[in-house]
């Protein structure tokens, strides 16, 4: 609040109040001249600058010579703010000229000023019909408003935040030095700004400027006699009170109470990434007043709980009606102060964010202040730290980071120009139809993989339904048919088959035959299956309605219903070096075996001759080829009485021979 | 008769001479934010007092109008009249207002016109 008298307070809303207004003139012959807008233009703005001379009054304008004015303060809480005044006088200003302007308001005969600081003359237009000049003015906040180079923001990048403002004022011909005491009640002005904040955008001084006053929980207005720029926090405390004696009785309104503010969000991305901090003890008691800071750059990292203690310090707490009155004029309110207005039992606590003072011939104050937008946060979705939630859009850099942490657990994704990357505990795509496109797949995991060469390797499982291939199926290792396995360790590079469980033979065509082929390259074919050598469980064969069995009996195979139709020897290991205790047989029991003719039950419509084993039984020579299985069904190991019959064809030659040579002698005696 | 011949002067024109009688305003100009407050109390900008002098002449000679009519005429004139709130004479800048002169002859050397009035008003408020 500008420093006036309890006189002057009492006056301003008197009948017959006499007022006054003047411009203090300041030019310099060196300013360039009004065809180039200064403060507009990169160039010469840092010209202006440094020959710019304020110090000087080389004119007085005086009330006489000034047709009208409006003072114009405007702005949202958390950000710069830039006060504007438009005149209309009958002088001839330059572009770039600056003025002091002052109120004056007669108090017990003499004028009392009220000074608003110095203006820049910005725009100027001639009246011809009224022969008068129209001008707009800003106070030096407007030298913020030139665009920013790159090379400068990239600059600020690594500096505290203090560091930073200094920077700028220095650049645009400003001035600021944070106090110890300002260092010490603001904190996150020693915060730094990350590298990378800035890159690749394009904004004003102001903008980063705004950016900081956010980050800090504050604003900044210049000084309105020099070049210094100031912080200025809110402070909830009422200046002054204002009653009925200050409006006027028209356009008086007041909205409802906003606040007390009593949770700050900060957000990433609109309302997908939020951080927050709330005061639970007033929530209760007033209901959730939340204000939002959205998508400020400075704060777009895994850092924001480092600032958003501050800046809860700063707004926790703050509470107005919003206004829109017309006052009878009290010309001596700055920017964010705050004020009463009593009307009758009731009284508004108001803050200044709008103010129009209007001076012609008259004076009136248009005041005006709402409540910033609304917003609503899904809280469920929030989190008090970076740490557990972030998702950041980084536009210029054109990528998208989403986290979720808890514990030990890290879920994120990433997207950016060298492509999509999801780490996550877990991934579960669900769909109707699931399509997936590319050169190549691969997929590595504990117990699947998958090379780009498309080589696929699993420790175990389950594959339901049919596997077509027009290629090899290689199998290093066991391959299980059927349900009910039980893998051993043990068992390596088998085929394995349950119960029921059936080897199609495929079917090859050679001319007009065809050779139903198990083409198995190994040396053994071993068949179990319960793992006993002495089971009599048999492997059934069966073509065209013909099926024989093939069986381990006794470590025999038995071949039931068909023989062997071999087009090959079947050998019998005969090395000596695999035999033990070899003699002499007598073979002369081949005389009593007797062949008989018979017809197997099975297959009654073939016949058979053979031995019939119960013949034997009894008999001493029956154990050379004598066999019965574990249900007492003998059978004949007709190989051995093959080869007992080779010794017999043998001793019967040698009998025969000798009958030969005594009938020779027989018949050469009878000569 | 205007007793006090020295008590206006317009241009350095003792204007006494010619005078029947002068009236003096004192009009206070309000500026537009002038009306009630909330409270209904009148409230508002008094932009000035402008002084209004309201001048009476007798029947003026042929010579005579001669001499007052180029002032009455001109667009401003210097005022200077004695002013009670400051106890003093003020010299003002005026203009003035519209006048009629009525001639019941044809003017010549010796017949008079009928008395008139003509009003100066000051350009600025009073100081």
């Amino acid at each position: 609040m500008k420093i006036v008298t309890s006189d002057f307070k009492e006056q301003i809303t008197k009948l017959g109040r006499e007022i006054d207004f003047k411009f203090f003139l300041h030019t310099n012959d060196k300013l360039i001249t009004e065809d180039s807008k200064f403060i507009m233009t990169q160039a010469n703005a840092h010209l202006v600058v440094e020959q710019f001379d304020d110090t000087e009054v080389d004119e007085i304008i005086g009330a006489e010579d000034i047709y009208s004015t409006s003072l114009i303060t405007r702005g949202e809480i958390l950000s710069t703010m830039m006060k504007e005044l438009d005149f209309e006088i009958s002088k001839d200003l330059r572009i770039g000229d600056v003025i002091d302007c002052q109120f004056g308001l007669k108090v017990d005969g003499d004028y009392e000023y009220v000074n608003y600081g110095k203006y820049m003359v910005y725009e100027k237009e001639y009246n011809e019909d009224t022969k008068t000049y129209s001008y707009i003015a800003y106070d030096r906040m407007m030298l913020t408003m030139q665009d920013v180079s790159q090379e400068f923001l990239s600059d600020l990048e690594g500096r505290t935040l203090a560091n930073s403002i200094n920077v700028i004022c220095g650049k645009v011909g400003l001035s600021f030095n944070a106090t110890q005491q300002e260092l010490t009640d603001y904190p996150n002005l020693s915060k730094q700004i990350n590298e990378g904040t800035f890159t690749n955008l394009q904004m004003t001084y102001r903008d980063v400027l705004d950016m900081i006053c956010q980050a800090l929980g504050l604003s900044m207005i210049m000084n309105p006699n020099d070049k210094h720029l100031l912080l200025k926090p809110l402070n909830n405390t009422p200046v002054d009170t204002f009653n009925e004696q200050f409006l006027k009785d028209t356009n008086v309104s007041f909205g409802e109470k906003y606040g007390p503010i009593n949770s700050v969000v900060l957000s990433r991305s609109e309302d997908f990434d939020n951080i927050y901090r709330r005061d639970e003890e007033s929530i209760s008691e007033n209901g959730l007043h939340e204000y939002k800071i959205k998508d400020n750059l400075i704060m777009l990292y895994d850092d924001r709980e480092d600032y958003i203690d501050e800046i809860f310090e700063q707004l926790n707490g703050l509470e107005y009606y919003p206004c829109d009155f017309t006052s009878t004029g009290i010309t001596y309110l700055d920017w964010l102060d705050f004020y009463n207005v009593t009307i009758g039992n009731k009284t508004y606590k108001c803050l200044m964010l709008d103010d129009e003072i209007e001076i012609n011939q008259g004076l009136e104050e248009n005041i005006y202040s709402e409540e910033p937008l609304e917003t609503v946060t899904n809280y469920k979705t929030s989190s008090k730290t970076d740490k557990e939630v972030s998702f950041i859009v980084d536009k210029q850099n054109g990528s998208i980071k989403a986290k979720v942490s808890k514990g030990e657990i890290i879920n994120e994704i990433n997207l950016d120009e060298s492509g999509a990357e999801i780490n996550a505990d877990k991934i579960s795509l669900a769909g109707k139809t699931i399509e997936m496109t590319s050169d190549n797949i691969s997929i590595n995991s504990t117990n699947f993989k998958v090379d780009k060469d498309g080589n696929i390797e699993a420790t175990s499982g389950t594959f339901k339904g049919d596997i077509n291939t027009d290629a090899n199926i290689i199998i290093g290792n066991n391959l299980y048919v059927g349900k009910n396995q039980s893998a051993s360790a043990i068992d390596n590079k088998k085929i394995k088959m349950s119960e029921n469980t059936m080897i199609d033979r495929s079917r090859m065509s050679y001319g007009p035959y065809y050779y139903d082929n198990i083409n198995i390259e190994s040396n053994v074919i071993t068949f179990h299956t319960n793992g006993s050598a002495n089971s009599t469980d048999s492997i059934p064969f069966s073509s065209n309605g013909n099926s024989t069995t093939i069986q381990n009996y006794n470590n025999y195979i038995q071949f039931q219903n068909w023989g062997i139709d071999a087009s090959t020897n079947i050998t019998v290991v005969s090395d000596k070096r695999l035999k033990q205790n070899i003699k002499n047989v007598n073979t002369s029991w081949i005389d009593e075996l007797k062949v008989k003719e018979f017809e197997y039950i099975r297959t009654p419509d073939k016949k058979q001759i053979g031995l019939i084993a119960q013949d034997y039984e009894d008999k001493e020579y029956g154990k050379y080829f004598l066999n019965q299985d574990n249900d007492g069904y003998y059978s004949i190991a007709y190989g051995n009485i093959t080869n007992a019959l080779i010794q017999y064809c043998q001793e019967m030659k040698k009998e025969i021979n000798s009958l030969k040579e005594e009938i020779k002698e027989l018949k050469e005696s009878d000569k | 008769m205007f007793v006090d011949k020295n008590s206006i002067v317009i241009n350095n024109i003792n204007m006494g001479q010619y005078l029947v009688q002068a009236t003096y305003g004192y009009n206070k100009l309000w500026s537009n934010d002038s009306g009630r407050n909330l409270a209904g109390t009148q409230t508002g900008t008094l932009i000035g007092v402008f002084p209004k002098l309201v001048l009476q002449f007798r029947k003026l000679t042929k010579s005579e109008l001669e001499i007052i009519i180029p002032i009455l005429d001109s667009p401003n004139q210097t005022t200077t009249y004695y002013d009670p709130n400051k106890k003093q004479n003020v010299t003002m800048t005026t203009y003035t207002g519209d006048y009629e002169i009525v001639n019941k002859y044809i003017i010549n050397g010796n017949r008079k016109n009928e008395p008139f009035s003509c009003s100066f008003i000051a350009v600025s408020k009073r100081a």
